[in-house]
């Protein structure tokens, strides 16, 4: 009996190594982009992205596999997340409101700043970064999936639990705060 | 100061959101006002630098071997009875943490906080963000929303039916909290991925809790049902999980 448990458990477990080859690691790259942009930092996200692949790996068996890019994204996500609760007070401390921001930066109907007056032109690389890094999270989350991962507005209140119009209301909140940041740069 | 609605719009527009007809409204809109056009326009440009500041970004070539070498040491979550043994250590270790947890001081904001959880729950217009009676919709929902989520039972045969699911967020921790139905009353079922400081029974505010731990998670069940119902309810599930 025991000896046919472990067989049975091999050949699973070979399955599951298949699944997860299939269903995850094809996004590697973009699972990568999403924690780096995340955590604004090259080193952390490895660590995200691997953090993510053991949950992934560990709940293959829950991956219904009509989606997996969304999956994939999902659990990376969240793992950024946990990540950046756990490192929230050690980064540009006090500079941040970050995951909590302040009750105004969530107040979701909280009026617009008056809109830009001069039309936002290209910035450049670390411009945008330093930028992007300076959003509280809850911001910085819904344009890096929007702009970056290319998910639509229904993909986004999906993965991050937020009704629609939330995600419309952070989407262009981030932006306008990302303008302003930006037109101030030059 | 622009009407919110305008700028919901144009962005919405800008993200291809929105149907042809209404895309037409919006571009008529964006010919009478400059400001919109402009913000039109400044979407475009920060998706552009956004685009190309990713498009710098790539994991090291060497993260997918080490992905794959952490992996290698893993097992999945086993379902069936090939878990049985497994279960059975991961038994002696939860009754080695409920003994941890049962030692730890009591925190009475705790199971404050797990009440007034539900009892938000009751005045939602729902009392969970998704409703199903049924365990394979419940259960891949709540694995997106957390990262560790139990698995899902119906007890409709014992007088609790499956109603949904939704996430709750105690002490800034996001639980999922399954929903079943009991007469005209609801039971919270709350799982916790670490070990909670909660006595095993319990009453605040009229709602009775129940908490056990079991495969790596604490349950905490909190309803205005009896006491014995609520008990009944915790020997059922636990009966019937696994």
């Amino acid at each position: 009996m025991q000896i046919d448990v472990t067989a049975d458990r091999g050949v699973r477990l070979e399955s599951d190594r298949a699944l997860f080859t299939r269903v995850f690691l094809p996004h590697l790259q973009q699972a990568y982009r999403l924690a780096r942009w995340m955590t604004g930092s090259a080193v952390d996200a490895e660590d995200v992205v691997q953090e993510a692949s053991l949950r992934a790996f560990r709940s293959i068996r829950d991956c219904s596999g009509s989606n997996p890019r969304g999956w994939a994204l999902a659990i990376v996500r969240n793992t950024a997340n946990t990540w950046l609760t756990r490192n929230r007070r050690e980064r540009t401390p006090g500079e941040r409101k970050d995951a909590n921001g302040s009750a105004n930066e969530l107040d979701e109907d909280a009026d617009f700043e008056t809109p830009e007056t001069t039309l936002l032109r290209k910035a450049t690389v670390e411009e945008v970064r330093r930028a992007v890094d300076a959003l509280p999270a809850p911001f910085r989350e819904v344009i890096v999936l929007r702009e970056i991962e290319e998910l639509d507005y229904r993909e986004i209140a999906e993965m991050a639990g937020l009704p629609l119009g939330t995600v419309m209301s952070r989407l262009s909140r981030a932006r306008s705060m990302l303008f302003k940041a930006l037109g101030e740069e030059r | 100061m622009t009407n919110p609605e305008h700028i919901y719009a144009i962005d919405a527009y800008a993200d291809g959101e929105l149907d042809p007809m209404r895309a037409i409204e919006v571009e008529a809109l964006m010919a009478q006002k400059p400001e919109l056009r402009q913000r039109y326009d400044s979407i475009l440009n920060l998706r552009a630098s956004l685009r190309e500041a990713a498009a710098q970004d790539r994991a090291s070539d060497l993260l997918q071997p080490r992905i794959k070498r952490a992996v290698g040491g893993v097992t999945p979550i086993v379902r069936g009875w090939a878990a049985l043994a497994a279960s059975f250590v991961l038994g002696l270790v939860a009754a080695a943490a409920l003994t941890w947890v049962i030692f730890v001081p009591r925190s009475p904001a705790l199971a404050e906080m797990i009440v007034s959880a539900h009892m938000r729950s009751l005045l939602a217009a729902q009392p969970f963000d998704i409703a199903s009676s049924d365990r394979h919709t419940v259960k891949p929902w709540l694995a997106r929303k957390v990262p560790q989520s139990p698995d899902v039972v119906d007890l409709a045969q014992n007088g609790f039916p499956l109603l949904g699911g939704r996430v709750d967020v105690i002490g800034g921790d996001p639980v999922a909290t399954i929903v079943y139905g009991h007469a005209q009353h609801l039971v919270s079922l709350m799982t916790f991925a670490k070990p909670v400081k909660l006595p095993t029974d319990r009453t605040v505010a009229g709602f009775h809790m129940r908490s056990w731990s079991g495969g790596g998670l604490t349950y905490v069940a909190v309803s205005d049902i009896p006491e014995n119902e609520l008990a009944r309810f915790e020997s059922d599930l636990r009966h019937t999980s696994r």
